[in-house]
């Protein structure tokens, strides 16, 4: 079972766990009309390294700075999907898509690697019943990026809770894992 | 430029939902608002990306 940290920080932090994120898919502007597609992400995992969140913050609340080197533009997350969903393949259905399904039998092999974390593209995640959220799953391919100053905002009224140091460090090795594999024919 | 938030008429934006059904929609409105309840959200499966297109005609002040 995972551990949660519900107390409230002001800076952005790897683990931190924010609902209702959006992504924005396009925006264009086409005979006088701008259409804005977004996506709105229940809840999302941050996975950009702390210590470049941590740069970010001293650097912004400077007063003084002598450059802005270590601002980020940009901060990496990734969506949690219920594992009932995940099971049945259904977790993107309100987009439209169908995705690969898993065996809900827990002496089944997929269902294993996924529980047991030894599937690269998932991170699966059991919460605590004080914690406000079904058991989920973390898909790594499903990555994004917001924009750091919305998410900061955002957090202040959508924050659940933070993944504590040692699960998050096990979460951000597996998500670098993910990203440097390498694909053999 | 127009400065005024009471100018636009109420048409002026609209926001169109691609998910499947009003039922759906309505659902996620209802459950959205009430997520702190753990079996409603593994039981009406609320916790589901969306997508809102949003669309906004543009003014000018010539307008």
């Amino acid at each position: 079972m995972i551990k949660i940290d519900k107390s409230y920080q002001e800076r952005l932090a790897q683990g931190d766990i924010i609902q209702n994120v959006e992504f924005i898919e396009y925006a264009i502007e086409k005979a006088g009309i701008i259409e804005i597609s977004k996506i709105v992400f229940p809840y999302i995992i941050v996975l950009t390294q702390d210590c470049d969140l941590e740069q970010d913050y001293n650097n912004r609340q400077d007063t003084n700075p002598s450059n802005q080197d270590k601002q980020i533009i940009s901060v990496i997350v990734a969506p949690l999907y219920n594992v009932e969903h995940i099971y049945d393949g259904k977790h993107l259905s309100e987009l439209g898509l169908q995705m690969q399904t898993i065996s809900k039998n827990p002496k089944k092999s997929d269902n294993n690697n996924l529980k047991n974390n030894n599937t690269p593209r998932y991170h699966f995640l059991e919460f605590d019943d004080a914690v406000e959220i079904v058991d989920s799953v973390i898909d790594f391919k499903h990555y994004f990026t917001v924009n750091a100053n919305y998410l900061k905002e955002i957090k202040k009224t959508h924050f659940i809770g933070k993944v504590d140091v040692l699960y998050r460090e096990d979460i951000s090795q597996r998500f670098a894992a993910f990203l440097s594999r390498i694909g053999l024919p | 430029m127009v400065n005024d938030e009471n100018y636009f008429p109420e048409d002026y934006i609209t926001e169109e939902k691609t998910s499947p059904s009003e039922a759906t929609e309505e659902k996620y409105k209802k459950e959205l608002d009430e997520q702190e309840n753990k079996e409603a959200m593994k039981k009406y499966g609320i916790s589901k990306p969306v997508r809102i297109i949003i669309k906004a005609r543009i003014i000018d002040d010539k307008d």
